[in-house]
């Protein structure tokens, strides 16, 4: 089917861990949404102005603001927009705005929404405060040290139940830098090889430094329109083709449920049902890597392997640009870097960058159909709250 | 940053934490459909019952677990390292996370049966703990 919207642009800044030594940018959650609203306004010719009467979508940064933050973003910008749009969906952030923007987008109200995310929480307060407080008071007095805990112990359980084995891990790792050192802005672009992968520090059995991701302050965006006002603003749209949801999603069971499916799963099929393709149609695939054992567990639940098969999967395919599933090929938050709270906006992009062929270096030959999901937040009992999928094309 | 405290209680997680004062493990349950909960919430998630405070029996398999070897933000625990960290599904069907003590960690694996104890950090506060059955 189609859905009539499609990404016209997008737009992402340098990004930043705020090193002053090595000459790093320091800027407000203001500044770099601004900056990113630019890139993506000018990429098609339009100015703040033309967002007059139309939609503006905002992902929280991950550290305190006001409650009428998102209204501030459209005063700072001096946008004057039909209706404001706020995510506070964290590593979902960037589908779950699309979903809702396609809406707007689909009911009438607006012909085009601009979406934005990203902040400063490096430089404003250091390393992320623990995004969630349900159930806080039972986590670090018991030993849990935020989500490197969390995901180490949904890795021993996978690799215990299904024989995974960490250089599988380690193979994600090892080609998303490779995708790195060819992104101009990739925050790690020196490439590694499988013994840096082994030989780097275990964090939290059994995932190791390099299974986690890199915190980076910057800003993200894109435009998403009508398919009419899509290709009035550029010769080379990309179509959203379907998106699926899931929220606090547990499989079989709500009080012991199985860690190792996530909410990507429902999410995937309705996404996939909704477009009418499947796994084996798509070119390009990016999903939410927070932390290495979690892109490996959404492509099992999206489809693109059997259920306890990924890390054998990933050991039999060529994951790289130039491969047969071209993977995170920004680099993702492994290596290109985690924006705060608009992780989801890299993967977002960089499909879109692929199925435009703007991808440079990297680009995927002949990519037509990209796939991407995402995540927010793991919880207490190792579920996952928000959780988002979309397929995209390149032709509408 | 966050506050360290060892138990911030609030109403609705109060009843656990005096319990643990006394060495008591407590989770609520439905009274209509008899679900356990864990963690504390305000009403049954499964059918919208009453919940009522109940004592389990402590012993239950680990689901899974990590050696933490470095804790960047816990600053409860960053001295502590390597220890072992469990979540535990109990008897009773709901899952619990806390250390285990033990001076072999190779001891622990999935499945490994364990029970609760309570360390007793200060006047005022006992944490529930596993050791090995």
């Amino acid at each position: 089917m189609s859905l009539d919207v499609a990404i016209a642009s997008y737009g992402e800044t340098p990004v930043s861990r705020c090193r002053k030594d090595k000459g790093e940018l320091i800027l407000t959650a203001e500044q770099y949404l601004s900056w990113a609203a630019k890139l993506t306004l000018d990429k098609v010719g339009l100015t703040i102005r033309d967002l007059d009467g139309q939609g503006l979508a905002i992902s929280g940064p991950l550290v305190q603001v006001s409650e009428l933050w998102t209204g501030e973003i459209a005063e700072v910008l001096g946008a004057s927009p039909k209706i404001l749009i706020r995510s506070d969906h964290a590593g979902a952030s960037a589908p779950m705005l699309i979903t809702q923007a396609t809406q707007q987008i689909r009911s009438g109200l607006v012909d085009m929404v601009l979406c934005l995310g990203g902040g400063a929480r490096i430089w404003e307060e250091g390393m992320m405060f623990s995004p969630h407080q349900f159930g806080y008071e039972f986590e670090r007095p018991f030993g849990m040290d935020g989500p490197n805990t969390k995901f180490g112990m949904v890795a021993r359980r996978h690799f215990d139940l299904y024989g995974t084995k960490p250089e599988s891990l380690g193979k994600l790792a090892v080609t998303q830098r490779l995708h790195a050192s060819l992104n101009p802005n990739a925050y790690l672009k020196q490439p590694i090889t499988m013994k840096d992968y082994l030989d780097s520090k275990i964090i939290c059995d059994p995932l190791r430094m390099l299974d986690c991701s890199i915190v980076v302050d910057g800003g993200a965006g894109f435009l998403i329109a009508s398919a009419k006002k899509a290709k009035e603003l550029t010769d080379n749209p990309v179509s959203l083709k379907g998106f699926g949801t899931a929220i606090n999603y547990r499989e079989k069971s709500d009080v012991s449920p199985d860690i190792l499916v996530t909410g990507v799963k429902p999410a995937s099929r309705t996404a996939f049902e909704m477009s009418g393709l499947k796994p084996k149609d798509v070119s390009i695939v990016h999903c939410y890597d927070d932390y290495s054992i979690m892109a490996l567990i959404q492509l099992e639940d999206a489809g693109f392997c059997e259920k306890g098969k990924g890390g054998k999967f990933i050991e039999e395919t060529d994951l790289s640009y130039r491969g047969r599933l071209p993977f995170n090929t920004s680099g993702g938050l492994l290596s290109a870097g985690q924006l705060p709270a608009a992780g989801s906006f890299t993967g977002v992009i960089e499909v879109v960058r692929q199925l435009k062929g703007e991808a440079g270096a990297r680009q995927v030959k002949d990519a037509r159909t990209g796939f991407m999901s995402s995540f927010g937040g793991g919880s207490y009992d190792l579920h996952l709250i928000n959780t988002a999928a979309i397929v995209f094309g390149s032709e509408s | 940053m966050g506050e360290e405290k060892h138990s911030p209680s609030n109403p609705l997680t109060q009843p656990f934490w005096e319990a643990t004062r006394k060495h008591k493990f407590v989770m609520q349950r439905c009274s209509n459909c008899k679900r356990f909960h864990w963690l504390p919430v305000p009403r049954c998630q499964t059918c919208g019952g009453d919940l009522e405070w109940e004592e389990l029996s402590g012993k239950g398999s680990v689901y899974t677990y990590t050696v933490v070897n470095r804790a960047v933000r816990n600053k409860l625990f960053a001295d502590k390292v390597p220890y072992l960290v469990a979540m535990v599904e109990l008897d009773e069907g709901p899952r619990f996370i806390a250390p285990v003590q033990t001076k072999d960690l190779e001891k622990v694996r999935i499945g490994t049966r364990v029970e609760v104890t309570f360390e007793d950090v200060d006047a005022e506060t006992s944490l529930p703990r596993f050791k090995l059955v």
